[in-house]
């Protein structure tokens, strides 16, 4: 086939029969990895800083901790969320409240990760994968 | 090397910078992972290798990730970029040689990024010794939203874009044909 008839076949159609088991795998698979990943309970909300400290609270304590950072976060009834930040971008308030193993909520310009560990199906490393992924190797 | 193939990888070149540039500047593309990005280069890296072939398009890819961690002021970027970059064509160019008759163009993309983004989570995971295992779902999310998007941006081009543009590609064709006839 040459260059030309490939292209050919790119402009025949944006979708294609075997486009449909490409996605029913990959869906599957987001379903089943998602399931594995987030499975079982969290126990232990834990703050790490850029300074290297990390702080260990029981998920089941409700709390407020202020984070010399600017950072409020609260935990309550087993769920964790930043309540304010003084940051430009906010992500780790519109995050939402977190309440299952190797959940993590991220806040890049102040450099502070909060994660939850726990029994999960899959080891994942205390969430830290997700920071790495969330940050982009940053933090 | 004639002056025309030149013109367009570095043009192609400049393309995928700008693009990289242009992604940065936007919003993440899913609030809960800043760091999922788009992959809009992937649209210039998928035109070269439609326009220009592989071998050209592998020059794009490597001089993108030269120029964009020398303009990022991030060398170790390099570390990221170029493994996951190079990887991705690879696997996007064997599949749109042997599959483009019974895939599309979105999915070689889709393909495109699950690899780019599976690479860089490797590299990321032996730089900073972590199990990277919880991010896999995350990573496949992004791939589907990322690889539709840069699929119907390439499909757009590659179904509207006039003919002249794959002048280079046809001229290569008759060169080919003229050679194989013996003239």
């Amino acid at each position: 086939m040459t260059g030309l008839e490939r292209i050919e076949h790119i402009k025949k159609s944006p979708f294609k029969l075997w486009d449909i088991a490409v996605y029913a795998v990959s869906a599957g698979l987001i379903v089943l990895l998602t399931l594995l990943a987030f499975a079982g309970t969290g126990e232990e909300v834990v703050i790490s800083r850029s300074g290297g400290n990390k702080q260990r609270y029981p998920l089941s304590e409700n709390r407020t901790v202020a984070l010399s950072e600017g950072l409020t976060v609260r935990i309550e009834n087993g769920y964790v969320w930043v309540e304010s930040a003084q940051c430009p971008d906010k992500v780790c308030v519109r995050s939402g409240r977190i309440n299952r193993p190797n959940q993590v909520l991220v806040c890049v310009p102040l450099g502070v990760v909060i994660e939850i560990s726990g029994e999960g199906k899959l080891d994942a490393g205390s969430g830290q994968s997700r920071t790495v992924f969330a940050t982009g190797g940053r933090l | 090397m004639n002056a025309k193939r030149l013109t367009y990888l570095g043009l192609f070149t400049a393309l995928a910078l700008i693009m990289g540039l242009l992604e940065n500047s936007l919003p993440p593309l899913l609030a809960f992972a800043p760091g999922a990005k788009m992959g809009l280069a992937n649209v210039v890296s998928l035109l070269a290798l439609v326009i220009l072939g592989f071998p050209d398009a592998l020059a794009v890819v490597l001089a993108r990730c030269a120029l964009g961690a020398i303009f990022g002021g991030n060398i170790s970027a390099l570390m990221y970029s170029l493994p996951a970059g190079i990887l991705s064509l690879v696997v996007q160019t064997l599949l749109y040689r042997f599959l483009i008759k019974r895939i599309s163009i979105m999915s070689i993309s889709f393909f495109g990024a699950v690899v780019h983004n599976a690479t860089q989570l490797l590299v990321a995971g032996i730089v900073t010794g972590v199990n990277l295992f919880a991010a896999l779902p995350l990573m496949l999310a992004a791939s589907v939203i990322a690889g539709l998007f840069v699929g119907i941006v390439v499909f757009t081009v590659v179904r509207f874009a006039p003919a002249k543009l794959y002048e280079f590609k046809s001229s290569q064709h008759t060169a080919k044909h003229k050679a194989a006839k013996g003239e």
